[in-house]
């Protein structure tokens, strides 16, 4: 950071152009990051910042988090905060910086440490400016950069360069850029950079498609790389692959004890899919997840015998074991990398590079393939769901790799269905017994999948906060697992509801909806520019007989209501018969990609569903 | 916590080293009943039982040091995959300057039942790792090898620590249940503890046993609990910490023959009187001399002091923002006045600080925040308190202050502060003080609606927020900006707005208001003649949060609530009201809760009010069914209709 005298103004807010100011909570005044690869095993990382903060919204900007572990190292962290006319209020002192350990939440052990500056301040607007560099002393990936991370921030300059030498010139991509790169050779090495000037900030639409398609940026990825000794590259998903294999070969070599014992529990196996299944569940009862990344042991699996004999592994060794188990049995299987999360953004399958966080088990099994998730001991067999299920992986093969989409689970076989009998009381009382089926992706509904193997009184708190009654208690429940391929969960109720319908003098108020209302409202928005994006499809259905007290007839049906669109179907109706009120109901959506200008078809599809949802009947007493 | 390095004169003192006692297992030696049980007969649902638990903690004299040894020896059968997280092992160890405490003669030992024999898998050393967590704290993890439903696991440590003033606490209760626990406190006689038990369990044993060594005596003080319950977490309640069976033990005072006795505890009385002398404390309070000119030109012509004090707390409350931490003592103030933020210390040590150069009678007042626990205070341990606010006395009356939280005006503590009572340090006037909430959370929903004959509603709904409901409202609306506050409030309403306004956002002290004129479609129903509504637009309590029958920890609101809705509805033309919802008083016993549902017509108008008050905000157990049941006959009164009829 150049050093400024303390008296003169060196970010003055009033510098900013007009337009950059209008609607923002941030100004990027500078945003500079340098990646440099001085060889094939080390690069250095500059990133420069100063950023304008207008209010609280902006306050995460002022909070910058630099990651490094063994194999990187920050070699300088600097600093400091102007007030809104420019004056330095105060450099960062390095005991204001804060030392942890990266904790994930979930790895017993990692190396991953990190800084943590927080400089924000009080008063609006204000200026902090950021500068630090990182040596790796590996070659792997290049960081992404972003122009615009988000809404309501403009950028005043920026810059994304690369440095290098010729031979080991990086690839890149850039999205939702029109600015080209420029070419400066200097010191005997080549540079890439692109230059940002006055940029408006965007402005994202909800339920619009993923950030990464939106959103101006430039990945970028090495060529060749070596990663402690392990030496690769990666201009091709093939030789991304091959690396991979390099480090995982070797290590499936199983205790000879265990290679006995596998193929004796699977000797008496009809087909491979009982095989399969056998081991994956052997494999299950055997291990549990346990997370250690340590160097290149966050992308290189423990061996499979270190696995067998401590029953503990990460994602990667647990799914080598399961591989190098099959094998065994003489059935071919892949390791597979892959992005999970049911909110995770999807693989750029055009742009060979490290962009996974997990790794999986796919089985050819003679076409129909089976997907393998081993970090779970309670997850059915051939069952992926919404973490890894249905997106684009990148399967690991002698070869090298493919790029192919996981399994899908299309919006009919991910239905919640339920049946219930209600036995009204005169004084609005009511007892109900209730049975649920939760199947395909809808096995995770509410976390079902997992109060499934919770003890009894978390599943009578599963049950108490997942029904969705105004007042009820619980006479009796029992949850049921069933562990197929499309799995399901059944939950029983018998419920006793309190004040269940609504008694006024000679009438009866009751919502024949009982515990499946839709109160989902789209946010408005004025001209919508992006698509509609549904991320899941799926199909509810709720068949519900209501018992109703003596000497009561309806004052109040409502009419049937059937509502068709290009995002789904709703129908309900309420049915008068000797033995009562039926009430059915049936709603699905579909997942996939809509035209922006649909979005006002959408927000009213859903107004007609939370408003038939919300329908009353009235009965009246005939006394 | 500090290594004292003690000037003892050792040579008075043979080596010390206690007798130790014995583990009620012996390591290695799995019954087999243990092995191969499958559930846990006390509990059913657990999913892992700790099925020994032995501590014993000591202290070593020797010429050149003293240092303190915590010997553990845990055994835990695991009986469900859920249970494999006790697998995963994590001891925290302190460490200041050079000094750290460290782990010695770690065993951890897995047993397996395979083919009717126990398979011993030992811990490897991949297994084990260290982690620097932050500049205190270090973390010793180890994980257990081979762990399977039915494993049993067992290890052992020894702890050894030069921060020997630190002797450990004992926990019998975790969240798996604990079929025997135990522990040993062996104090050497110079030394004097305070202990006190947690929780609502009773030892099944407690006995002092004195023992002697070669020169001076021992007091074992020993504890056993048996078959100890799962704990299980509850929402509404303070902090977990509060209602695990513990027992707490610090050091007093030691007292070594012919020396002066040292104080380690002491008094609150002592505490006090240190706490004034101290930096960071009483002596910044009346040292930070820069504040003088700044305090002076901020009350310059002012003549009523509290006019003077609210003065200087709007400039302390505007000028430093609180960084979130939690504490007792202040950094330098200057620095905190360049970096305009701080930690609550920080920033109420500098409003005493200022105030007390205008000759404000002012002091200090130590305090537990709700999320670390109550104040137990027959037992003077400063590390009962995490936070610091100030007291100011003008005549005859009293005011709390706290400046950390911009959308509270003066003489309002936020909610963290309301935590039983507080102690004033102060030359004058050392005691405790109740720490009581001086407003309510009230907010009132006041509508004005028109209906027309299709179902329509058009009219204005303006809600006044006041006490800790403008401060929450403040709050939400600050953080994020107007045009994001209205998406998150119109995220569950189906409202066409016309137009919205907000008032008073930034006078604190007075009530904040928003006023929205719009029109609702979605609400009403119209069937053959009739038209059926709900008088609750918005507001509407639509399920009982108490969902558990029974409750095993008080519940705590925290403040008194208010909460009334106001449905002033003019009815259309043609039409005449067929059916109103009936009124409604309730109350619960001695008035901690109120509930009115009030009801009235003149001409096409529709008067309705629903007044919610809870006017204390501790419920014990006992309180607990009647708590759900006025909450269930509030959700079935509001979800009552108005209904209509054609003329």
């Amino acid at each position: 950071m150049s050093s400024v005298a303390k008296d003169s103004p060196k970010f003055p807010v009033s510098a900013i152009p007009e337009a950059l100011r209008k609607d923002v909570h941030v100004v990027m005044r500078e945003d500079q990051m340098v990646f440099t690869i001085h060889s094939k095993s080390r690069a250095t990382y500059h990133v420069y910042q100063a950023i304008t903060i207008f209010n609280a919204n902006g306050k995460r900007f002022a909070q910058e988090t630099v990651g490094y572990d063994k194999l990187s190292k920050v070699t300088s962290l600097k600093a400091a905060v102007y007030d809104a006319e420019g004056m330095l209020i105060k450099r960062l002192k390095s005991s204001e910086i804060y030392d942890q350990s990266a904790y994930d939440g979930y790895s017993l052990y990692n190396d991953n440490r990190i800084k943590r500056i927080d400089l924000s301040q009080s008063t609006y607007p204000y200026t902090v400016e950021f500068e630090y560099d990182i040596e790796f002393r590996y070659l792997f990936f290049i960081p992404d950069f972003y122009v615009v991370t988000r809404e309501n921030v403009s950028v005043q300059h920026s810059v994304c360069k690369y440095v290098f030498p010729k031979e080991l010139a990086p690839r890149y991509r850039s999205y939702n850029i029109d600015v080209k790169p420029v070419s400066q050779p200097a010191d005997g090495l080549e540079s890439l950079s692109w230059t940002f000037e006055n940029i408006l900030p965007i402005k994202l639409d909800p339920m619009g498609p993923d950030l990464q398609y939106v959103l101006p940026h430039i990945d970028g990825a090495p060529t060749q790389f070596e990663y402690e000794g392990y030496v690769g590259t990666m201009d091709t998903w093939d030789q991304f692959g091959q690396w991979i294999g390099t480090l995982n070969s070797g290590r499936n070599v199983l205790p000879e004890a265990t290679k006995q014992k596998i193929r004796a529990l699977t000797a008496q196996a009809k087909t491979d899919e009982e095989k399969i299944k056998i081991l994956y569940e052997y494999m299950q009862s055997k291990t549990r997840y346990v997370s250690i990344q340590l160097g290149i042991g966050g992308f290189q699996p423990f061996e499979a015998s270190v696995v067998d004999q401590t029953g503990y592994g990460d994602c990667k060794a647990l799914s080598n074991y399961m591989v190098s188990m099959l094998k065994e049995v003489g059935i071919p299987a892949h390791y597979v990398l892959i992005r999970a999360g049911d909110d995770a953004s999807p693989m750029d399958t055009d742009f060979p590079s490290s962009q996974f966080n997990h790794a999986i088990v796919s089985v050819p099994n003679k076409g129909d393939t089976l997907w393998l998730e081993c970090t779970s001991q309670t997850n059915p067999f051939g069952y992926i769901g919404t973490f890894t299920g249905d997106r684009k992986a990148l399967v690991i093969t002698d070869k090298g790799a493919k790029v192919v989409n996981t399994k899908r689970y299309p919006a009919d076989q991910n239905v919640q269905s339920r049946t219930a009998d209600v036995y009204v009381a005169a004084t609005g009382d009511a007892q109900a017994k209730v049975t649920t089926t939760y199947r395909g992706l809808q096995y995770e509904t509410n976390y079902v999948h997992a109060a499934v193997n919770l003890q009894y009184d978390d599943q009578r708190k599963w049950v108490q906060n997942h029904t969705a009654i105004p007042s009820f208690d619980v006479n009796s429940f029992s949850l049921v697992n069933h562990k197929d391929k499309m799995p399901s969960a059944q939950v029983l109720l018998d419920l006793r509801l309190s004040r269940f319908a609504s008694v006024n003098g000679k009438r009866i108020f009751l919502t024949p909806n009982l515990m499946n209302r839709s109160t989902f409202v789209a946010e408005k928005v004025d001209a919508r520019k992006m698509p509609v994006v549904l991320e899941s499809g799926f199909t509810d259905l709720d068949t519900i007989r209501y018992h109703l007290p003596d000497g009561v007839y309806p004052e109040f049906l409502p009419e049937p209501v059937k509502i068709t669109s290009r995002f789904g179907e709703y129908e309900s109706r309420c049915i008068l018969d000797d033995k009562g009120l039926l009430y059915v109901r049936r709603l699905k959506q579909v997942k996939g990609q809509f035209p922006a200008e649909s979005y006002k078809e959408f927000a009213d599809f859903y107004k007609g569903v939370n408003k038939a949802d919300n329908v009353k009947i009235v009965l009246l007493s005939k006394t | 916590m500090k290594a004292l390095i003690f000037g003892l004169h050792l040579a008075l003192l043979a080596p010390l080293c206690a007798v130790a006692q014995k583990s009620p297992v012996k390591f290695g030696e799995i019954p087999m009943v243990d092995m191969t049980m499958k559930i846990y007969d006390k509990d059913s649902s657990a999913s892992a039982v700790i099925l020994s638990d032995y501590g014993e903690a000591y202290v070593t004299v020797t010429a050149v040091n003293i240092t303190l040894s915590f010997e553990r020896h845990v055994r835990i059968k695991i009986l469900k995959k859920d249970g494999f997280d006790q697998a995963d092992v994590e001891i925290p160890l302190y460490r200041e300057g050079s000094e750290e405490e460290r782990i010695t003669k770690l065993k951890a030992t897995t047993y397996n039942l395979e083919n009717g024999k126990v398979v011993e898998t030992d811990l490897s050393k991949d297994g084990i790792f260290k982690e620097k967590f932050n500049r205190n704290i270090n973390l010793q993890k180890f994980t257990f090898p081979n762990v399977k439903e039915g494993s049993v696991l067992e290890y052992s440590y020894t702890l050894v620590s030069e921060f020997f003033t630190n002797f450990p606490d004992w926990q019998f209760q975790y969240d798996v249940p604990v079929r025997w626990s135990e522990y040993w406190a062996l104090f050497p006689e110079y030394f004097a503890f305070q202990k006190y038990m947690q929780g609502y369990l009773p030892p099944a044993i407690y006995e002092v046993k004195p023992k002697n060594s070669t020169d001076f005596r021992i007091d074992a003080h020993h504890w056993v609990m048996k078959d100890v319950p799962a704990f299980k977490d509850e929402p509404f309640i303070t902090c977990k910490n509060d209602y695990v069976s513990k027992i707490n033990l610090a050091l007093s005072h030691i007292t070594i023959p012919g020396q002066p006795v040292r104080e380690i505890m002491g008094t609150w009385q002592k505490l006090n009187t240190n706490l004034l002398e101290s930096e960071g404390f009483g002596k910044t309070v009346t040292g930070s001399g820069f504040l003088k000119k700044k305090a002076e030109e901020l009350t310059t012509g002012m003549t009523d002091p509290q006019q003077k004090v609210a003065a200087i707390f709007a400039y302390v409350q505007k000028s430093l923002e609180w960084n979130g931490t939690k504490d007792i003592y202040a950094d330098n103030l200057k620095t905190i006045f360049e970096n305009k933020k701080g930690t609550a210390a920080d920033i109420n040590v500098a409003l005493a600080s200022m105030l007390e150069k205008i000759d404000i009678p002012v002091d200090m007042v130590l305090l537990s925040t709700r999320d670390h626990g109550f104040v137990r205070e027959q037992y003077p341990m400063s590390s009962q308190f995490n936070y610091a606010i100030c007291i100011v006395t003008l005549g005859d009356k009293t005011l709390l202050l706290d400046a950390t939280d911009r959308f509270l005006p003066m003489g309002i503590l936020p909610e963290r502060c309301l935590n039983g009572r507080g102690l004033v340090i102060s030359k004058t006037k050392h005691g405790w003080i109740d720490l009581k909430p001086n407003a309510k959370a009230r907010t009132v929903i006041n509508t004005e609606l028109v209906l027309n004959p299709t179902g329509e509603l058009k009219g204005k709904v303006k809600y006044t927020h006041e006490g800790y409901a403008a401060r929450e409202f403040r709050q939400a609306y600050f953080a994020k900006g107007e045009q994001e506050y209205m998406k998150g409030f119109l995220a569950d309403k189906a409202w066409d707005i016309e137009s919205s306004e907000f008032q008073n956002q930034t006078e604190i002290t007075q009530s904040v208001n928003q006023v929205h004129a719009l029109l609702i479609n979605e609400h009403v129903t119209v069937a053959g003649g009739m038209i059926y509504m709900n008088p609750f637009v918005v507001g509407q309590t639509k399920e009982n949060v108490f969902k558990l029958e029974t409750r095993e920890y008080p519940v705590d609101f925290g403040k008194p609530e208010e909460k009334t809705y106001l449905c002033r509805l003019t009815i259309p033309d043609g039409y005449a009201v067929e059916e109103l919802p009936k009124p409604k008083v309730m109350m619960l016993p001695n008035n901690a809760g109120r509930y009115t549902y009030s009801v009235s017509q003149t001409g096409n108008m529709v008067n309705i009010v629903s007044m919610l008050q809870i006017n204390k905000s501790m419920f014990v157990m006992d309180e607990y069914p009647n708590l759900r049941e006025f909450y269930n006959q509030i959700v079935a009164k509001q979800a009552e209709q108005i209904v209509l009829k054609k003329l």
